[in-house]
């Protein structure tokens, strides 16, 4: 500022410190004038767009066929795990064991929850170590009748809680059952649901027509009676007095 | 001394230099007031532009939109009735003599540079509305009257019809972007519409509940074309707020 007067001086600061203040608000002022012209204020494109909706869309029938299809067999899955009955046993041997305890476990157990057995009435069979609703035996052939005189050695046996698998018939099945060219796996699993089937409260029905699978409960150790061997129970089985289910 | 002899001019040579000196100013005023009236009439012309260009720009409760329009129309209108600030040859050097003509001359010539911009940009921003109230019903037809029993199947073809229509606008510049995208909007819907129809011929549930999930969002995505409006527009509105500053 050398050769200037003061007071030019002044007022030159005076002047751009003015400027500052007032140039900031002039600039707002364009601002806001050009942010004040709102598209809305000259379109009427929006209030086209928002009335352009679409409506809730009624379900064709055949959608609401498979969806009550699939609600119904949903509600029955659910029912069906609510009302799952478990039913816990124990196993054990009589007498001279000549075959395996623990191939024997595996198969009734495998035999009690397959699904084209039992477990089709939502019964979950569940070995324990002891104190079960029912007592599995693999039982030597002379030991069978110990259970009860109305049990023959020769076949296998059900008394009160006690479901005894005759030795020799759990190792060779029956003359009857192998004549009609049935094997011993399904033998194994005709016997185990069979006695089974006793104590869940089965008596022995007859065949139902040559031909025909013979319910399980039918004596196929002895004769099939015209049916065809069965090692699972029919649809028409498939209740318990023993648990309450019709 | 002898005084020097004036020069005489010739009667027929002096009737020349008046006749010459008096068309001189015939023209000299009959340009003067040519400028002046040029000058009046772009004055006459900013001062209609200032009022329409106010009238279209006011935003308040007592102007509605219809008569925002209404002056903007008239803004663009002005690049039709714009003066004539060119001299013709037989008066156009009287602006470069005569001060009060130059003065008129600049004048118009300021008033033109100032009021065209505004004018053309009006016109621009009026194309724009046009071709906007075009859109508008073609959109409109897409509503639903969902009480008739038959309306998806109208649905489905006013799709398809509004989507031909779109396509049959002429866009300026400044439109296109927005044709393109109600197009494209109008596509998708009816494409949608179609894979609803196959799924449901084919019953298969999985395919028409994605139909109906993206029929749903094609429908809801019809606001984008509003999105893009309202950014062409605003741009459009800041170049008219930027060029009526000056008025």
């Amino acid at each position: 500022m050398r050769g200037t007067h003061p007071i030019l001086g002044s007022i030159l600061i005076l002047g751009l410190s003015v400027s500052q203040v007032l140039l900031p608000v002039a600039n707002a002022q364009n601002e806001r004038d050009v942010q004040a012209l709102r598209p809305a204020d000259y379109s009427s494109l929006r209030a086209s767009i928002v009335k352009v909706k679409l409506p809730p869309m009624a379900q064709p029938a055949w959608l609401t066929q498979q969806l009550a299809a699939e609600a119904a067999a949903k509600s029955a899955a659910r029912k069906k795990a609510a009302s799952t009955i478990t039913v816990s046993y124990d196993v054990m041997a009589k007498g001279v064991a000549e075959s395996s305890m623990t191939e024997f476990r595996q198969l009734a157990n495998q035999t009690l929850n397959d699904g084209r057995g039992w477990a089709r009435m939502n019964v979950v069979f569940r070995e324990v170590a002891g104190g079960g609703s029912f007592t599995l035996v693999l039982s030597e052939a002379s030991q069978v009748p110990s259970f009860s005189s109305g049990c023959s050695s020769e076949y296998s046996c059900r008394v009160g809680r006690y479901i005894i698998i005759n030795q020799d018939r759990w190792n060779s099945a029956t003359s009857t059952w192998n004549q009609a060219g049935g094997n011993l796996r399904d033998y194994r699993h005709m016997v185990i649901n069979h006695e089974v089937g006793h104590w869940l409260g089965h008596g022995h029905p007859g065949c139902k027509g040559a031909g025909q699978p013979a319910p399980v409960m039918l004596q196929q150790s002895i004769d099939l009676d015209g049916c065809t061997f069965n090692p699972w129970p029919l649809a028409s089985e498939l209740y318990s007095t023993q648990l309450g289910i019709n | 001394m002898k005084m020097p002899r004036t020069r005489r001019i010739a009667p027929p040579t002096r009737l020349i230099v008046v006749t010459v000196l008096a068309i001189i100013l015939i023209v000299s005023v009959l340009g003067w007031q040519r400028w002046q009236a040029a000058s009046s009439n772009s004055q006459q012309w900013r001062s209609e532009a200032r009022r329409a260009y106010a009238a279209a720009t006011t935003i308040d409760e007592e102007t509605d939109r219809a008569t925002r329009l209404q002056a903007l129309t008239r803004l663009a209108a002005l690049t039709d009735a714009q003066p004539t600030c060119e001299g013709e040859w037989w008066y156009g050097w009287v602006a470069d003599v005569l001060p009060p003509a130059s003065r008129a001359a600049q004048r118009c010539q300021t008033d033109v540079a100032v009021v065209a911009p505004v004018a053309l940009q009006a016109e621009q921003l009026s194309t724009y509305l046009r071709q906007e109230a075009e859109l508008a019903p073609i959109i409109s037809s897409l509503t639903i009257d969902s009480a008739k029993s038959d309306w998806q199947a109208n649905a489905a073809a006013a799709a398809r019809q509004a989507e031909t229509a779109v396509a049959r606008l002429e866009p300026s510049e400044a439109f296109k972007p927005v044709q393109q995208c109600a197009r494209q909007q109008m596509k998708t819907i009816g494409t949608r519409w179609q894979a609803l129809e196959e799924a449901s011929k084919k019953q298969d549930r999985k395919a028409y509940e994605a139909a109906v999930d993206g029929l749903d969002n094609a429908y809801l995505a019809l606001s984008v074309i509003g999105d893009v409006s309202d950014q062409e527009l605003g741009r459009l509105l800041e170049q008219l707020t930027l060029a009526g500053k000056k008025l």
